[in-house]
């Protein structure tokens, strides 16, 4: 019986590690094809569409400032930009900040949503916020973003480019990547996701999610679908199953890039973190119950995808955490041996080699410090993961018993040690190595800024 | 056109004919040191005893006549009539007891035309045929030789003979030595025989065999067959050991047997271990199987209630010193005769008795060469654990396995009443199953002089020409006594060590038959049947192929790895390159 539990765990667990094998090898190949579609693109960008971007705020005032600063410098004709923040029922000095702006700035609007049409999360904000817009394109970004000046424009391109792309997704960067040991994992974690899920499905499947930030939808679709699943707790990936759904796809564009905030003690990430498992969990119930009536059935391979990631694989896990704890008690009778090993340590230095090969597509990211902080995670932060999808299915399984409310959790913000440094944004260095200046200006960046004005006289 | 088929199908028929002829030369009755059975002889043996039914002697005698004849009946001497001797070639008469000899038997025996054999007492009321001899006193001999024959003189053990004076005309073949003088041990005069002993057990077993020759007119071969068998291989033993003694044993081309548990049960925990829990052990015996060994099913637990493996007693109930007729947890149904009003009813729970016991043994049997089967060990030959066994379990036995291997247990009231002989044959008390009996012994732990002893059985059985020599070992020694003894052995003249995969032994069980052919196993397993049978036959291939998709797994990701570290590796050059290139 154990060693049945074994085997199956095993299958599960390493069916799983050959799907990121794979699309790690895709990741690297779209890592190398991607640039030379962009430069393909930027000779010819075509006539730009009205860009319309959403920001939901509720009491964001730590970080809000600096996020519509960023927006100001974004390089995208003003007469075709809107940025729409959406004060969500906030009680602190949210909407101040974003009235100072608005008076500044004719692009910028600010939108005061009060109960009953507010307070209902993300997904409701955005709902309010898209129906006072008027962007062909709609773009959302969280209220602790900070694009880089191209990234609207390379939304704007991937969408004008690619008529097949019923959204476009963009690259998020972590801004606080170096402030603690937790910043840094979460760091590993989101090059990781992005290079080997993101951009790997995109180059085998044409998919990606939709990752709550940074990325742009045609107004046609997001009016077809009838706005936002209020329901959903992680309405993005809710959001990109019916995307798909329309015979769309999502694409991965990584050259718009923006850098945001991750939260930097374990209590905040939990709760995170949770907010997102729980979403993701509402979405494979809500799509394998109804899959049959699915236009795209290749929504199933993502939707496999999640399943196998919050279910099986987490099951997988911990079958095989529980009958090796068993095993040091009491003897199980395995009979199983050296492949047991073999298997452990080719799954160790898998997760290394994979995440490594990561951080090595990002400028600066292999160091020594990084390597020695992936390995690390191997012990811990992947560990918490296996308990929080423990804690997230839980409450998700109570709550559909119960049939109990979703309530929505907003992350908390950090305020930055130097926010009157930062406040320019990331045109200054956003991720300063602590023995830098922070005022000192990337190169990469400048470079780009140059590209950008000589297109612009083109 | 029709000429060139004709010719084709002549041809054709050419090459069926040769390939008939060929298969019937193929099967011919193998000429082997060990078959010297004359399937014309007919051997009567009328006996002597307290009770009306052969007994531990009569079998020995039979163990010994059954390397010349396979068909030997065993009539009272009250009971005998001449209808008896009907199409009898040669006769026996036992005289284990005193008795007076009814003169009808007397007078059957005496008009019997043919070979006759007297053995032990009573041998002055034989009639006519055996007036040539005399009865004595006992006498003691501590030395006994065949005359007319060089190198068969053995010092011995003081041993008891019955003293006889003979008439001028006989002659002496064997002669027996006390400090008193020499004595006739057996003695001919034409066509009677007359052995002055009842005991055919070492040390007379040989020159009793030896002189069987002439009884039966029999050739005798110049080889000397020899076995020697690796003994309680279970799934615990020493896969290492195991492996080594393989590869010399191949290396040395001797082609041996080894004696194969299937289940090893620890008597502590109880846990049962198969060879599937020792894939280790399991890979060392199919490499044997593949390099001149040939696998005999030992039992499938060698033990009884909670025994350990190779120390228990499976087939008899050692501790009421019985047979299996009950459970492990069962009270032991022992009830004698006197313990029933009725005799039908004694008769009645009797035959029960042998129901159960004739179930466990076949069901054990058939599990182990099935679950040997699975495994891809195809057992050719059976050895009692222990060599216990009641003889209705020899008789189960001989539905299954054509080759038994070992001592036997002569007896179903005493375990202890077990007896080997010196040549290999087909006794009556083994339903047709031919005996490979061993007759060396084996290397006792714990005796420095082991090897010695084995050797010195091995010089006594010489003086049986052609006859057995047989020897086990427990391969946990180590392969230094193993080489000793090997070494030993091989230095006996003319040896031939015998291979089961030659003897054509045969070995069948619910789906499985196997034979053992022409240096061969051959193999029909209905496997649906098989795999239908218990669970754990397909969950061991299932297991196997896990096992294997398992590697092939981390095969895939190893490969992985290498792909990425050699991407990241590669990153920095490319970067380099690419950077040159803007500028």
């Amino acid at each position: 019986m154990a060693e049945l539990l074994l085997y199956t765990s095993l299958f599960l667990i390493w069916f799983m590690l050959f799907y990121h094998m794979f699309l790690m090898q895709g990741g690297y190949l779209h890592f190398l094809k991607h640039p030379e579609t962009k430069r393909k693109w930027d000779l010819e960008p075509g006539e730009l569409p009205t860009f319309s971007i959403l920001i939901p705020a509720h009491n964001e005032e730590v970080v809000i400032e600096k996020t519509l600063q960023a927006m100001t410098e974004l390089d995208y004709p003003k007469e075709k930009l809107e940025v729409i923040l959406i004060n969500d029922n906030s009680s602190d000095a949210t909407g101040k900040i974003g009235e100072e702006f608005a008076r500044e700035f004719p692009f910028i609007k600010v939108l005061h949503t009060k109960p009953p049409h507010a307070g209902k999360g993300k997904s409701g904000a955005l709902n309010q916020g898209f129906k006072v817009s008027s962007g062909e394109i709609i773009a959302v970004y969280d209220a602790d973003n900070l694009p880089e000046p191209e990234a609207a424009y390379n939304l704007a391109l991937g969408l004008n480019k690619d008529e097949k792309a019923g959204a476009v997704v963009g690259k998020f960067r972590v801004l606080n990547a170096r402030k603690n040991i937790l910043t840094r994992m979460i760091n590993v974690e989101t090059l990781t996701f992005q290079w080997l899920a993101q951009a790997g499905r995109w180059f085998w499947f044409k998919m990606c999610t939709i990752p709550g930030t940074n990325f742009a939808i045609r107004r046609s679709i997001l009016e077809e679908l009838g706005g936002w699943d209020e329901k959903a707790l992680s309405e993005d990936t809710e959001l990109s199953f019916r995307v798909y759904n329309l015979g769309y796809y999502i694409r991965f564009f990584p050259e718009a890039v923006t850098w945001e905030q991750e939260p930097e003690n374990l209590k905040v990430w939990w709760k995170q973190r949770t907010r997102w498992a729980r979403g993701n969990e509402y979405v494979i119930a809500k799509y394998l119950i109804g899959f049959f009536k699915l236009k795209n059935k290749k929504i199933g391979l993502d939707l496999a995808y999640f399943l196998f990631t919050y279910l099986l694989f987490f099951g997988g896990i911990l079958i095989s955490h529980a009958i090796f704890v068993t095993n040091i008690f009491v003897d199980l009778n395995l009979t199983i041996g050296t492949v047991s090993y073999v298997l452990l340590i080719t799954g160790f230095l898998l997760f290394v080699t994979e995440v490594l090969l990561a951080l090595s597509m990002e400028k600066g990211q292999l160091t020594m410090k990084n390597a020695a902080v992936v390995v690390l995670m191997y012990f811990t932060y992947s560990q918490l993961w296996v308990i929080l999808v423990m804690y997230a299915t839980f409450l998700e399984a109570k709550r559909m018993i119960f049939r109990q409310e979703v309530k929505w959790y907003k992350t908390q913000r950090f305020q930055q040690n130097k926010p009157e440094e930062n406040i320019t944004g990331p045109v200054l260095v956003p991720d300063p190595p602590s023995s830098e200046p922070d005022t000192k200006p990337r190169p990469v960046l400048v470079t780009r800024k140059k590209k950008m004005k000589e297109r612009k006289i083109k | 056109m029709s000429f060139g088929k004709k010719l084709r199908r002549n041809i054709g028929s050419f090459f069926l004919g040769y390939i008939l002829i060929i298969s019937l030369i193929m099967e011919l009755p193998e000429a082997s040191a060990i078959e010297h059975t004359d399937s014309n002889a007919s051997v009567l043996v009328v006996y002597s005893s307290e009770k009306n039914e052969i007994d531990f002697e009569q079998r020995v005698l039979d163990m010994a006549l059954g390397h010349f004849s396979e068909d030997i009946a065993y009539i009272n001497t009250s009971e005998l009539s001449e209808k008896d001797l009907a199409g009898v070639t040669h006769l026996f008469y036992y005289g284990l007891m005193e008795e007076k000899i009814p003169e009808k038997a007397a007078e059957i025996i005496t008009l019997f035309d043919g070979p006759t054999v007297a053995i032990g007492k009573n041998v002055e009321n034989l009639g006519k045929k055996f007036d040539f001899i005399e009865m004595g006193e006992e006498e003691t001999i501590t030395e006994i030789n065949i005359l007319n024959e060089t190198n068969k003189k053995r010092i011995i053990e003081p041993n008891t003979i019955l003293g006889i004076d003979i008439n001028k005309e006989a002659e002496v073949l064997v002669e027996g030595k006390g400090k008193t003088g020499t004595y006739p041990f057996i003695t001919q005069l034409h066509d009677s025989y007359y052995i002055a002993s009842d005991k055919l057990i070492p040390p007379y077993s040989v020159y009793f065999s030896q002189i069987l020759n002439q009884v039966f007119n029999a050739e005798t071969s110049k080889e000397t067959p020899a076995y020697l068998r690796l003994e309680d291989v279970h799934p615990l033993a020493d896969a290492e050991g195991l492996m080594e003694i393989a590869e010399y044993l191949k290396e040395k081309n001797i082609p041996y047997m080894i004696a194969a548990i299937p289940v090893y049960t620890h008597p502590e925990t109880g846990r049962e271990y198969h060879f599937h829990d020792a894939p280790e052990v399991l890979k060392a015996l199919q490499y044997m199987q593949e390099n001149g060994g040939s696998v005999i099913l030992h039992g499938y637990t060698h033990q009884f209630r909670e025994d350990e493996t190779g120390e228990g007693f499976e087939f008899w109930d050692v501790e009421h010193d019985m047979p299996v007729y009950h459970g492990p947890d069962e009270e032991p149904r022992d009830k004698k005769e006197s313990d029933f009003e009725k005799e039908a009813d004694y008769l009645a729970y009797q035959e029960e008795n042998i129901q159960y016991e004739t179930e466990y043994v076949r069901n054990r049997l058939t599990r182990g060469v099935q679950e040997l089967t699975n495994y891809g060990l195809y057992p050719l030959a059976f050895e009692a654990p222990h060599y216990t066994m009641s003889q209705n379990g020899y008789k189960v036995v001989s539905e299954h396995f054509s080759t038994y291997v070992g001592q036997l247990q002569l007896s179903d009231e005493d375990w202890e009443t077990m007896e080997s002989t010196p040549y290999a044959g087909k006794p009556s008390i083994l339903h047709g199953m031919t005996l490979l009996p061993e007759t060396i012994g084996y290397v006792q732990p714990d005796d420095s002089n082991a090897v010695e002893k084995m050797m010195e059985k091995a010089e006594e059985h010489q003086i049986t020409e052609g006859g057995m020599i047989g020897g086990f070992y427990h391969p946990y020694l180590g392969i230094d006594g193993l080489k000793e003894v090997v070494q030993e052995m091989e230095n006996i003249p003319n040896i031939d060590w015998i291979d089961l995969k030659e003897l054509g032994t045969e070995v069948n069980v619910e789906n499985v038959s196997i034979k053992g052919k022409n240096g061969s196993i051959q193999v029909e397993v209905d496997q649906i049947g098989l795999m239908t049978t218990s669970k754990d036959f397909p969950v061991y291939h299932i297991k196997q192929l896990i096992e294997k998709v398992t590697w092939g797994i981390a095969g895939i990701g190893g490969s992985a790895v290498i792909m990425f570290i050699g991407y990241t590796i590669f990153q920095r050059p490319r970067r380099r390159f690419l950077t040159g290139r803007v500028k």
